[in-house]
């Protein structure tokens, strides 16, 4: 199964579907990378954040829900025929599959540089809701 | 495999108890447990060992809807013009560049454990029906009083209790196992065992115990963001917490359970050797939230009378009454000249001319 990265970029892509963009744009900038060597230690209260570019503006992204025994994978929900399928909802009233296609090896949520508050503080809150589910429901 | 470009694809984190599943996971979805009609039915899947998990979505760079106002005034979330939050998604494959992903929706779903006791609760007091929220801490919460209160069986295999969900709930409680729904069974209802089957009854005392051992789970590990005052008496600030702690469930019980587990005491109903007193509790912290309140009014008499501090009293209270300015009028006399005889007196002299 192919995994891929997940990147939750600050900006909207009015489109679905594949692209080559990738080839030569993205890179990780402070990772060994293939492309550029360029290292560079991006940390926020001794936070290790992953920083790339779009279009020349930089942004700052920090992983999530990689050490808590969870999988990510990229599931198929529906064709494009179906409107349904639109906000990559899984259908609630009737009995649906989950179909897994592809695997996510990690998920990297991102804000604009200037903006980590922000991202750390949304990540931490996730956690936090993740824990008090944890509680209420064992 | 590769992805295929005709369908659309979603991203799913999903627990190593469901992971393993890689050929495929079925999802059915129950009524919400908290019967508020504005909710939407619970998705969840059955993992290893019958235990359940609930599909929920998230998405980041989305206010909350408790924090939306504040939000909005700190000008903290910006969205679409079609109200979308500002967040799509790039699939990199790290082997191979050219195959990448571009999804518009910055969306992902998480499964996370699910007790179906709660579904149980709801389906226990089917008759307690609020339209929002909101509704739980608005008006009446006397125990008893939110709705009428429904029939029950009085004890029922859990095969039966099985068909009876699935015949007069909902169908889709056919997807749950029977080991699944004789365990959760077991934690809100009255085992009776007899010919060598066990019955059971699920009692309303039975159900508040379930809850405030809830309650106490919760109190250990209250999340760190909830916004609690550091100045308050220790009392209070307990009382604060099993407050916080309880209205923590609102969003997964009926508003008839969340009353009982308001108005428990544990010197009026003895529960299972429990000791936490909700009721006090929430009396606490509602005096403490009254006499707030009337201090707060105190502090704005008292300024508004530091403010009229020096003016006489009855000078507050009577209108000022308006001073008319009358203007002074120049009467001039006009003397009619030229007519009397000592009219030359008055008249001008003439300038000689030289």
């Amino acid at each position: 199964m192919t995994e891929y990265t997940a990147h939750f970029i600050p900006c909207k892509v009015r489109y679905n579907g594949a692209t080559e963009e990738f080839v030569d744009n993205f890179h990780c900038d402070n990772e060994d990378d293939l492309t550029l060597k360029r290292k560079e230690d991006d940390s926020l209260n001794g936070e290790k954040l992953c920083v790339r570019h779009i279009r020349g503006r930089k942004i700052v992204g920090k992983k999530f829900l990689g050490s808590d025994g969870y999988q990510t994978f990229l599931v198929k929900t529906g064709t494009r025929e179906g409107e349904d399928g639109e906000t990559g909802q899984i259908s609630l009233d009737t009995t649906s599959k989950i179909e897994p296609i592809a695997k996510i090896s990690s998920m990297i949520n991102y804000e604009r540089d200037g903006n980590e508050e922000r991202l750390l503080e949304e990540l931490e809150k996730f956690q936090q809701f993740l824990d008090v589910s944890d509680v209420i429901h064992s | 495999m590769t992805v295929d470009k005709t369908t659309l694809s979603s991203i799913v984190a999903l627990p190593s108890a469901l992971a393993k599943y890689e050929q495929h996971i079925t999802v059915f979805s129950l009524p919400h447990p908290s019967n508020t009609s504005s909710k939407q039915r619970v998705r969840l899947m059955l993992g290893s060992n019958g235990q359940l998990f609930e599909l929920r979505s998230h998405v980041f760079s989305k206010s909350c809807k408790y924090n939306a106002k504040s939000d909005l005034a700190d000008d903290k979330y910006h969205y679409t013009t079609d109200d979308q939050p500002i967040k799509s998604v790039f699939l990199t494959n790290k082997e191979d560049r050219s195959d990448s992903y571009v999804i518009e929706s910055g969306c992902f779903q998480f499964a996370a454990k699910y007790d179906l006791t709660f579904n149980l609760i709801g389906y226990y007091h089917r008759n307690s029906i609020v339209a929002e929220e909101r509704d739980y801490t608005r008006g009446t919460t006397e125990p008893q009083t939110c709705g009428q209160p429904a029939a029950h069986p009085p004890c029922l295999t859990a095969r039966d209790y099985h068909d009876l969900l699935v015949d007069s709930h909902d169908p889709a409680w056919s997807g749950v196992p029977l080991e699944t729904l004789q365990s959760h069974l077991s934690n809100i209802a009255e085992p009776i065992e007899e010919a060598g089957e066990i019955f059971y009854k699920i009692t309303s005392n039975k159900i508040t115990a379930y809850l405030i051992l809830k309650v106490q789970k919760i109190l250990a590990r209250l999340p760190k963001s909830l916004p609690m005052p550091n100045n308050l008496p220790q009392e209070l600030s307990e009382a604060l917490k099993v407050v916080m702690s309880v209205n923590l469930l609102i969003s997964l019980i009926p508003k008839a359970a969340y009353s009982n587990l308001v108005h428990f005491s544990p010197e009026q109903q003895s529960v299972d050797s429990i000791q936490l007193n909700i009721s006090k509790a929430f009396d606490t912290y509602h005096n403490h939230q009254k006499s707030k309140l009337i201090s707060e009014k105190e502090q704005e008499l008292q300024l508004n009378a530091a403010m009229t501090v020096g003016l006489s009293v009855n000078s507050a209270k009577q209108p000022k009454k308006k001073v008319v300015k009358k203007s002074a009028i120049n009467k001039k006399v006009n003397v009619a000249s030229g007519k009397g005889s000592i009219d030359g007196f008055f008249k001008k002299s003439k300038q000689s001319k030289i």
